[in-house]
């Protein structure tokens, strides 16, 4: 069976949809938009588009290979394509949280966070290393369920589709039932935050149900801004540095670690792991907002030189 | 594929930034006082107390040392928003005076070379001795006392 590719039929509609915010912030007078940050955003969703007719072959064959050995032969029926729908959204989330957890594929992801704007152009910020990060191993068990390479590729590009929309500003709440199980751009925009409470929280991609059930839900609060970009943000619009600059972050804290457990954790801890426990980790982070929250601070005088 | 598959992408990426700058989206951000500077700390990093300050001629970076650690804020424009780096000891690998520039180098790829355009070649040679001696060399006292007595 062949099915259509959903991102390709998609591509007019992300370039008009993009269009309409631009228009419709502009006319908010919201500050959505700016130049050179669109323009790299875009131009990692064009390298990203790029890596991916360079790889997809490839990632097919190995999930063809894996699918041999399938445990139940699930074909092409009516059921098999809600089941993907919700075992494909299962492997994102897990995916999603890995690379949020670990550095090794946090260097892959942390491009699609590196803007400091939240809109359309954003959800284009798209990885251009996370296949050779080996990423796509999150769904070869799929395969080996039974479905249909095919089909999870398939599924793969609906969500892909599905969480395009979502990075606005534009759109404050769906209604409450559609926001008690769908991903929605107020639970994203808590996604894409630095703020100490939402960061490194819901992780879904079309279901908010699984950030539900795995307790990585947080709210977007009304009273509390989200601040997009990353913990440490980046100095540069240059497309190479964007998607690489973690990477590179990598292999210099390897090179400097004095032993193979540093070395483990600069690769497998978490972003921002310190050997001595001092990195700004997103756990860090909490708990230092946690202890601030208890303790009133007393600002001190600054001298302008 | 058909070669519209590659033609539409391109096409949409060149009419989507045209779009964006004629909708005035080409803009900067600005760091003009010391409130600013406190503002973007206090919101990102509120655990950094800022003790001696400096901001640049152009109004587009900002220097501040903390005085309870042994580490730096750089505010810096990026596009429109301000982008802050804390640096400690490690994250710097230079720190030069440039005429009226100091020019920070960071060991990290994501915001290696940091311009702040001081307008005042005395200040950016001190404020690069002190930040040398304050993250590269380590022999500064925290706070970025001897700073502001050099600077004054």
């Amino acid at each position: 069976m062949t099915l259509p590719d959903p991102v390709a039929l998609a591509v007019p509609a992300f370039i008009v949809l993009v269009i309409a915010e631009v228009v419709i912030a502009r006319l908010r007078n919201s500050a959505s938009y700016e130049l050179r940050d669109t323009t790299a955003s875009l131009l990692m969703g064009l390298g990203n588009f790029a890596q991916g007719l360079a790889t997809a072959g490839l990632l097919y064959l190995v999930t063809a290979w894996v699918w041999q050995f399938r445990l139940f032969d699930i074909g092409y029926t009516w059921w098999a394509f809600l089941a993907i729908f919700l075992a494909e959204d299962l492997c994102y989330y897990w995916f999603h949280r890995l690379s949020h957890e670990h550095r090794i594929w946090w260097a892959a992801h942390v491009n699609h966070h590196s803007s400091q704007h939240y809109n359309l152009s954003t959800a284009l910020r798209q990885t251009w290393t996370g296949n050779l990060a080996l990423t796509w191993v999150v769904w070869l068990p799929l395969a080996l369920i039974g479905f249909p390479p095919v089909l999870i590729i398939f599924e793969k590009g609906v969500s892909l589709i599905y969480q395009f929309w979502i990075h606005t500003e534009q759109v404050r709440r769906m209604p409450r039932w559609f926001e008690a199980v769908f991903n929605t751009p107020s639970h994203h925009r808590v996604h894409h935050a630095t703020n100490p409470r939402y960061l490194d929280r819901n992780y879904a991609g079309i279901l908010i149900i699984w950030d539900k059930l795995f307790g990585t839900f947080v709210p977007e609060d009304d009273a509390e801004a989200c601040r997009y970009g990353i913990v440490k943000n980046l100095g540069t619009f240059n497309p190479l540095r964007i998607a690489f600059h973690e990477w590179a972050g990598i292999v210099h804290d390897v090179r400097a670690a004095g032993n193979w457990r540093e070395r483990l954790g600069y690769v497998f801890g978490p972003p921002g792991w310190k050997p001595d426990g001092s990195g700004a980790t997103s756990e860090a982070i909490r708990a230092a907002w946690r202890a601030r929250a208890s303790t009133a601070g007393v600002p001190s005088p600054t001298r302008i030189l | 594929m058909s070669p519209l598959d590659l033609i539409l992408p391109v096409a949409g990426i060149a009419l989507i930034i045209l779009v964006v700058w004629l909708a005035g989206g080409l803009r900067s951000a600005s760091i003009d006082d010391a409130e600013t500077v406190r503002r973007h700390l206090a919101l990102d990093h509120p655990e950094f107390e800022p003790g001696d300050l400096r901001l640049a001629a152009d109004k587009r970076s900002a220097l501040a040392i903390d005085r309870g650690k042994r580490r730096i804020a750089v505010l810096f424009a990026l596009g429109d928003r301000v982008t802050i780096r804390i640096v400690v000891p490690g994250d710097l690998a230079g720190a030069a005076a440039h005429g009226g520039d100091l020019v920070l180098t960071l060991t990290d790829l994501g915001a290696h070379r940091i311009v702040l355009r001081l307008g005042d070649v005395v200040a950016a040679q001190v404020w690069a001795a002190q930040l040398d001696r304050l993250l590269i060399q380590g022999t500064e006292p925290q706070g970025g006392r001897s700073a502001a007595v050099l600077v004054a």
